[in-house]
């Protein structure tokens, strides 16, 4: 029987019993539904908080100086010029980056362009800190047309500040304070412009007894490398500063290794401790925590759908069963004008795949509507909150294929028995009378 | 055409005791023949009939139809054997009840080679209707048809693909006498027009009295049965 023939009948056959079928891609689409709708919410929430709560670069590692050992106090344990070298030199190290924390107490104010352009309250003064990094380290982020290197003395210092600190100030703190949230492309016209004024010299407590100091900090964009309570500056700006106070200009707070691939870096890790280094991975597992989190629940949820196509290819297999006892004399016919046992079987097959392919469909179609409906609900009925998605789905072709594909794969599976039976009918015995 | 030698048939009855329906059967038809075989009810015809057809293979001995061996024919050969050389015809019909008289007939087409065009087929179903005399009803549904109606699609279904054999089981048992009456009679025009060989399992008189030759099935052995038939009409 060509493929051709082979639909017409089974058009011929799933009209003669629409609500039969549609029951039975009614049990497949709810399954698939579910399946679609839980992984795209958990691939939208990880991505949420892999992307945006806790951006965390799979390549990292985050080297510290111990906490406390003999070596760190005879001196060891540093993180020199010397120890970039050895970790530079590591095996699946692409790139080493310093990182040098000013170590000179400072409190920041908004600026007067910062009081008008966003209408910040001017009496806000905070605890300044700041990290030195290479201009590679903030790549992308830092804004269009600017330079990140150390300015002359005096010069506004370009700083970069945590995005997800932007995400704070906006979906909390602004609105408890009834503060304008501040937009990150509004924010980004600001590039360059010197928006917080910086006292060195002055801690929280008041005077420190170090010389004060006044310097202007510009805004230079926004990255998910910057320390949430802290801003990026340029590494020699930090080393110059901690050098005119008297402060350590020498050794780095931190080096970040990149790895050349994630599988680096387990043994990375391994060299790096056994060399005498702590690793900060706090981020990374707390990233990890919730993740793996997420991924449970999902996997929860999708193993509670397979259940639910389970339990439609089982349905499946009862009603083309039922439908073939119904049949079985036409099924003889069949056989009688010519239909080998492969035809037969082929014909509850096509069956089963248009009703697969119908429930995947409606199930995935059904799915992608809930999901719309759910993210029009959130974004006008829920209130603000931090790092509030746009859409808490997250529908890859992948996935909708997938699914798609793995309806007709249970309506298959379902049918496979019906279908042997089937091709399995005695003729002679079901035409006799 | 048809070549049967020495054909033994068993089957298990519904009481688990073995039962032979066919011991030794011999039947030799010509060509062009209308044949009927009698016998009272579970004698083993209907077996014969599928064992012709190639719906039943598991029996002993030698069966060639139209120079097929069927024994030595695998499924799918069995399956086009059918399509292209046999038509059946059963006493209930067995019609596709959601199909349309045109469409029953041409329900071997499905099943056969791809060649024919879609309007050459459409041509030769509605000829196939014409010649039962059933070319008005080519769009009514089996529910829709009397019953010699229904026989008659069914027929014409047999002679769709055009065969050179026709094996009919009780064609005319769920028919009243007279539309019996005109079936056979169709029955003899096709043999006589289309040199069809036709086998007609019967236990009814007005049928093997049309026929050419008549068989009797006793104790799982074909005799022939004319004077018998004569002398019980």
């Amino acid at each position: 029987m060509t493929p051709g023939k082979l639909v017409q009948l089974v058009a011929i056959n799933l009209r003669r019993d629409k609500k039969g079928a549609l029951f039975s891609a009614f049990g497949v689409a709810a399954g698939i539904g579910a399946l679609v709708f839980f992984i795209a919410l958990g691939g939208a929430v990880r991505s949420l908080v892999r992307e945006r709560i806790f951006p965390v670069d799979s390549r990292a590692v985050e080297v510290i100086p111990p906490a406390l050992s003999l070596g760190s106090i005879l001196g060891g344990g540093a993180l020199d010029e010397a120890t970039v070298g050895r970790l530079a030199a590591l095996e699946g190290v692409e790139r080493v980056y310093r990182k040098m924390e000013l170590r000179v107490p400072a409190m920041g104010g908004p600026t007067d362009g910062l009081v008008q352009s966003f209408r910040i309250p001017r009496n806000i003064w905070l605890a300044i800190i700041a990290v030195g990094v290479e201009a590679d380290f903030v790549g992308d982020d830092l804004a269009k047309d600017l330079e990140f290197v150390d300015p002359a003395d005096g010069k506004p210092i370009p700083a970069l500040a945590a995005r997800r600190l932007l995400e704070l100030y906006n979906r909390s703190f602004a609105k408890s304070q009834g503060l304008t949230p501040i937009g990150e492309r509004l924010l980004l016209t600001a590039a360059g412009v010197e928006l917080i004024s910086v006292r060195l010299g002055r801690s929280m407590k008041g005077n420190t007894g170090l010389l004060e100091k006044r310097v202007g900090l510009s805004f230079a964009g926004l990255s998910d490398r910057a320390p949430l309570h802290g801003v990026l500056i340029p590494l020699e700006t930090a080393r110059r500063i901690n050098r005119e106070y008297g402060m350590d200009a020498e050794r780095y707070s931190a080096l970040t290794l990149v790895a050349k691939s994630p599988d680096h870096v387990p043994a990375l890790v391994q060299k790096v401790r056994q060399m005498g280094f702590a690793i900060d991975d706090s981020e990374k597992k707390l990233s990890e925590s919730v993740g793996a989190a997420v991924a449970v629940t999902t996997g929860a949820m999708a193993l509670l759908s397979v259940l639910i196509c389970l339990l439609a290819a089982v349905n499946i297999a009862h009603a083309l069963s039922s439908s073939i006892r119904t049949r079985s004399r036409e099924i003889g016919v069949l056989r009688a004008v010519g239909a080998t046992r492969l035809d037969i079987s082929g014909l509850v097959l096509g069956e089963a795949l248009v009703i697969g392919l119908i429930g995947g469909a409606a199930g995935t179609f059904g799915a992608g509507l809930l999901a719309s409906g759910l993210d029009a609900i959130a974004r006008t009925r829920v209130p603000d909150f931090p790092f509030k998605p746009e859409s808490f789905f997250h529908f890859s072709p992948g996935l909708l294929a997938g699914a798609v594909a793995l309806g007709v794969v249970a309506s298959l599976l379902g049918a496979l028995v019906p279908a042997l039976s089937a091709s399995r009918t005695d003729p002679a015995r079901v035409l006799a009378g | 055409m048809i070549a049967l030698q020495h054909v033994f048939k068993s089957y298990t009855d519904a009481e688990g005791e073995p039962r032979t329906v066919l011991a030794g059967a011999d039947l030799f038809v010509e060509g062009g023949e209308l044949v009927a075989i009698v016998g009272p009810s579970g004698c083993g015809k209907t077996t014969l009939l599928n064992v012709l057809g190639g719906l039943d293979v598991g029996y002993e001995g030698e069966v060639e139809v139209a120079g097929h061996k069927l024994k030595q024919m695998k499924d799918a050969e069995l399956a086009a054997f059918r399509n292209h050389t046999i038509g059946f015809v059963f006493q209930s019909f067995n019609l596709l009840a959601p199909l349309t008289a045109l469409e029953n007939v041409m329900l071997p087409c499905y099943f056969g080679p791809s060649g024919e065009s879609r309007a050459n087929r459409l041509e030769r179903a509605r000829g196939a209707l014409a010649r039962v005399g059933l070319a008005d009803k080519a769009k009514q549904r089996p529910p829709e048809l009397s019953g010699g109606e229904r026989q008659r699609v069914a027929i014409a279904r047999a002679l769709f693909g055009k065969p050179r054999l026709i094996l009919c089981d009780e064609p005319t048992g769920n028919l009243d006498a007279k539309t019996g009456a005109e079936v056979i009679g169709l029955f003899v025009d096709l043999v006589r027009e289309q040199k069809l060989t036709m086998v007609v399992v019967t236990h009814e008189d007005r049928v093997s009295q049309a026929a050419r030759r008549v068989l009797r099935l006793r104790d799982g052995r074909l005799v022939e049965g004319l004077a018998e038939m004569g002398a019980a009409s």
